[in-house]
């Protein structure tokens, strides 16, 4: 299930990054441009680090040699011309029916490509380049699935169970223990609501089906205790599974299975018999009506129902292009002034005109803000489901470098626009990639170093004051600051004597080329990665950032301002201007008493709050308007938080809070490191988004 | 924000404790979070109270956010069909 | 290229593209024109090319943005974007004057970012025969130079064509964005 799950993934991935690579082959072709070079070394970087992982081997192997080839290009070894472009075209179209599995003639098209590339490096590649057995072409390595057996279980406990001091959940964990559970299913129709059920009663059951070396009698044995008294089922499937035939098929067939069973035609007698004696390469439909337990006609009747569920499955989603929703949001904007303009109209009308229109009115912004609810909630999804997707990744790579990884992730539910999701996919990836290489250490080292041999990699996602952070963190062995200096050095960028901070040290690991790693990793460590993080972060509007301690491991914090995010905001008034706060921020309003203020020295002005002083911000002061009151005791206070700092902002008045769509303010509009973007009111008015951490800072310059 | 810190041995001896917290804090307007911090493991009672909690949060479309779960709880969860 | 055909496209991209304008010109083609938009600040007509204009539009409300250049008077909100304007009499040095019911906004394309030029009043797309524009302005000292791309002139009436692109100069642009990256 996994395994699909990832060469879906990487399928996906590929595709896209193939498009791109033959829209810049073909650039590359009108000029030589540096930029196009680096970019083409990074989508085969990119190819070769997913295709390894898919378990597409030749793919992997393949575009290792063109990375080669295209860091020599890079470094001015290797000419640009006619003949490297195609090349290039070749191999991509190469890779493209390797990964679509067209395996036919492909082992003879991979061998003239080698063949050139050996040309080109001025090398000739030893004979025993494994092209021999190309004729598997892209099909991905098969897991080797000999031992393993599969297990159907059902378990269902009486309610009174947790009497005779037995956890079914400790059971299940005893279950887990024994391989993988291919398939999981928890019922919880019989779960009562929380106030009726009684917390002492048994109210779940599990259906699973468990991967397993384990012999039959191990899984018996787990049931030992309570297969007497509950309703425990458990069915040797391995028949099912272990046929050459794919898995996913296998599912296909079993749904005609079921259809026609459901059906009356097949009784699950039947079905199992069919289904345990299915062969290699046999269709289940011939199969049944070789057995003669059902007609032609009836299996054509279920082959166009499962062709009508498949149908269903389909149409039930659409794939939509973001812009389409910015588009329809922006519209939804415009509706939203013309209403407000509308409701102006009313006011001007006779009383029960008036009143009339605006009911009707009222009834209409219901329904828009409930359109606008339903936009972004299209765009938002959480992080989980993409961050899940780095497991098996982490499992992979830790194991082919022989070190013990575990991937922990915190904050899956942080919800993000989608597009950002999908852009920080790659860097994060790479950001993991270089945890695993470079930040923990072999389980040997680490014990000598007093830790845990298991390194721990943390992929944690986090709201702070509207924007979202990722961070991704390594209980490893840290950045060694003094090869990256004589590197550095090395490569010119640092002369020696320079005086540096650490800060500006790890900034170097962002440059382009720039790597520490002293042999060629298979994943990373050609110099090729940190600096694509960067500019990927960047183009979103990101940041990211290094924290690194000796022996206690790395921190990327990347930074991802919601362009298209909602906040829920408080809006505030200062005189005549609109202000938004970010409601996360706000610790609470109040209006000083004039007696609690003072001016203190190196602080300004504070007020006393609780005890406590609190740096007064005379808002309009920083924004140059012209306030309604200008002594703090007429005016209000909301006082926010920063990290460790509060500041009280001074206002004229709140006005309520409010869902915020977040609009990026582009840098050079502004120089206030305040202000964190704008929003469109609903009278289409743009209010400023006071960005707390940013004021905090610019106080205490 | 309400936030609900489980003790250490949430489970079926203390389990009615924890379901009459658990409806408090969804009651409560705001926000709930769970602090597992000092839990190392969790009972099927105490799953089944959190399963119920968190289907009539998603009804009242509040989130519940956890804190500090370890491996072992996480598993847990994923076993029962929690993320 | 015929001439009915000219004048047609001319006036389905003015209708596509400006809301608020009228009537095109319809000078008399000879020889190769370019088009601008004309309009006036503090006297003088001033014309930008017609491709660099999205869209003209009414005074609006705009929403005051602290720490910025003295000529950018804020933000508005553009179909639910949020665009930069500038007033483009303080980027001229002339003395600043309250909108009135002539102001608008011509909205233009800038280095793919859209920004808003707050003039005096709009007058016309008029043609301009290429060869009648002069490159080198020593005409107005008042304004910057930079800012100009060439005079031109239509009849007895001088046109100043300005290049959108240096609206900002590209210090503005890249200074701002260093300071606060």
């Amino acid at each position: 299930m996994e395994d699909a799950g990832i060469r879906e993934v990487f399928y996906k991935e590929s595709r896209e990054i193939l498009d791109n690579l033959e829209a810049d082959i073909l650039m590359l072709e009108e000029m030589s441009d540096p930029d196009v070079v680096n970019r083409l070394f990074r989508y085969f970087h990119t190819l070769k680090g997913s295709s390894g992982i898919a378990g597409y081997k030749n793919v992997y192997e393949f575009t290792h040699k063109i990375e080669s080839v295209l860091d020599r290009v890079r470094s001015g070894g290797i000419e640009v011309n006619r003949e490297l472009v195609d090349l290039l075209l070749g191999s991509l179209d190469w890779v493209r029916e390797a990964i679509a599995g067209d395996d036919v003639a492909s082992g003879e098209a991979k061998q003239a490509l080698i063949a050139k590339t050996n040309v080109l490096m001025g090398t000739v590649e030893p004979a025993s380049e494994p092209v021999s057995n190309a004729g598997a072409g892209g099909e991905p390595a098969r897991e080797i699935e000999v031992g393993y057996r599969y297990f159907r279980v059902h378990a269902g406990f009486r309610d009174d169970v947790f009497e005779s001091g037995i956890d079914p959940l400790l059971i299940m964990e005893d279950l887990a223990a024994l391989g993988k559970f291919v398939d999981r299913r928890v019922d919880r129709s019989k779960l009562p609501l929380l106030t009726d059920m009684d917390p002492e009663k048994c109210y779940l059951s599990w259906d699973l089906v468990l991967k397993t070396k384990q012999p039959p009698n191990k899984v018996d044995e787990v049931f030992l205790f309570v297969k007497d008294d509950n309703d425990i089922l458990i069915e040797d499937i391995t028949a099912m599974y272990t046929s050459e035939t794919p898995v996913q098929d296998h599912s296909e067939e079993k749904k005609l299975g079921e259809i026609l069973t459901s059906k009356g035609i097949l009784t699950e007698q039947e079905l199992t018999d069919v289904l345990s004696s299915l062969e290699k390469n046999k269709k289940l439909g011939a199969l049944i009506v070789e057995k003669g337990y059902a007609t032609d006609k009836d299996l054509q009747f279920a082959l166009n129902e499962q062709e009508k569920i498949k149908k269903r499955v389909e149409t039930s989603t659409v794939r939509v292009d973001t812009e389409k929703l910015d588009g329809l949001l922006n519209l939804l904007g415009e509706i939203v002034i013309g209403q407000s303009a509308i409701n102006r109209i009313a006011d001007e009308l006779d009383e029960e005109k008036g009143f009339q229109l605006k009911n009707a009115l009222y009834g209409l912004d219901r329904v828009t803000r409930e359109f606008q609810e339903q936009i972004m909630s299209i765009r938002m999804i959480p992080v989980g489901p993409s961050f899940e997707q780095f497991r098996r990744f982490v499992r992979d790579s830790s194991q082919a470098l022989g070190k013990d990884i575990r991937l922990e992730i915190e904050g899956g539910e942080t919800e993000l626009d989608k597009t950002v999701i999908e852009k920080i996919g790659d860097p994060l990836k790479h950001m993991i990639r270089n945890a695993i290489d470079h930040g923990i250490e072999p389980p040997g080292e680490r014990e000598s170093a007093g830790k845990e041999r298991m390194g721990r990699i943390m992929l944690r996602a986090y709201h702070q004051e509207g924007n979202v952070f990722v961070e991704v963190a390594d209980d490893g062995g840290g950045v060694n600051f003094r090869r990256l200096r004589e590197k550095a050095e090395a490569m010119g960028i640092l002369k020696q004597g320079d005086e540096v901070n650490e800060q500006r040290l790890l900034s170097i690991l962002f440059m382009p080329g720039f790597s520490t790693a002293e042999k060629v990793g298979e994943l990373s460590g050609r110099g090729v990665g940190m600096d694509v993080v960067k500019t990927n972060i960047e183009s979103l509007r990101g940041s990211v950032e290094i924290d690194s301690h000796p022996g206690k491991g790395t921190t990327f914090r990347v930074k991802l301002p919601l362009t298209l995010a909602i906040i829920e905001g408080m809006l505030v008034r200062v005189g005549g201007s609109i202000y938004i706060i970010p409601l996360l921020s706000i610790v609470e309003s109040m209006q000083p008493r004039r007696e609690d203020i003072r001016t203190v020295k190196e602080k300004g002005e504070v007020v006393q709050v609780r005890g406590e002083y609190v740096t007064l911000v005379r808002l309009y002061d920083l924004f140059g308007i012209k306030p309604e009151f200008s002594n703090p005791w007429e005016s209000l206070m909301v006082i926010v938080e920063s990290g460790m700092s509060r500041v009280g902002i001074m206002i004229d008045e709140l006005l309520g809070q409010q869902q915020i769509v977040i609009k990026s303010l582009e840098n050079y509009i502004s120089r206030s490191r305040a202000l964190s973007g704008a929003a469109i009111l609903g009278d289409g008015r743009v209010a400023l988004i006071i960005d707390v951490h940013g004021l905090v800072e610019e106080l205490s310059k | 924000m309400t936030v609900v810190t489980l003790e250490e041995d949430t489970g079926i001896k203390k389990i009615r404790q924890f379901q009459s917290a658990l409806r408090d804090a969804i009651r409560a307007p705001d926000e709930v979070m769970l602090d597992f911090s000092a839990v190392r493991r969790l009972d099927c009672a105490a799953v089944q109270v959190l399963l119920a909690a968190a289907r009539e949060m998603r009804e009242t479309s509040k989130s519940m956010k956890m804190r500090g779960v370890n491996e072992a709880v996480r598993n847990q969860l994923y076993l029962c069909g929690l993320r | 290229m015929s001439e009915i055909e000219d004048t047609a496209q001319q006036e389905q991209r003015a209708d596509k593209s400006y809301r608020s304008m009228a009537q095109t010109s319809r000078a008399e083609k000879t020889e190769e024109e370019s088009q601008f938009v004309t309009f006036m600040i503090g006297g003088e007509t001033y014309g930008v090319a017609v491709l660099k204009v999205q869209e003209i539009i009414g005074m609006t409300q705009i929403t005051h943005v602290p720490n910025t250049m003295v000529f950018m008077k804020g933000v508005i909100n553009l179909r639910g974007s949020v665009v930069p304007v500038v007033d483009m009499r303080i980027k001229f040095g002339m003395e600043e004057r309250s909108y009135d019911a002539f102001t608008v906004i011509i909205i233009v394309e800038v280095r793919e970012r859209m920004i808003g030029m707050i003039v005096d009043s709009v007058s016309d797309v008029i043609g301009i025969p290429v060869k009648s524009i002069q490159d080198t302005p020593h005409f107005s000292a008042r304004i910057e130079t930079d800012f100009i791309s060439g005079i031109g002139q239509v009849e007895d009436k001088l046109v100043i064509i300005l290049d959108v692109d240096r609206i900002l100069s590209s210090e503005e642009m890249s200074e701002m964005d260093r300071e606060r990256s």
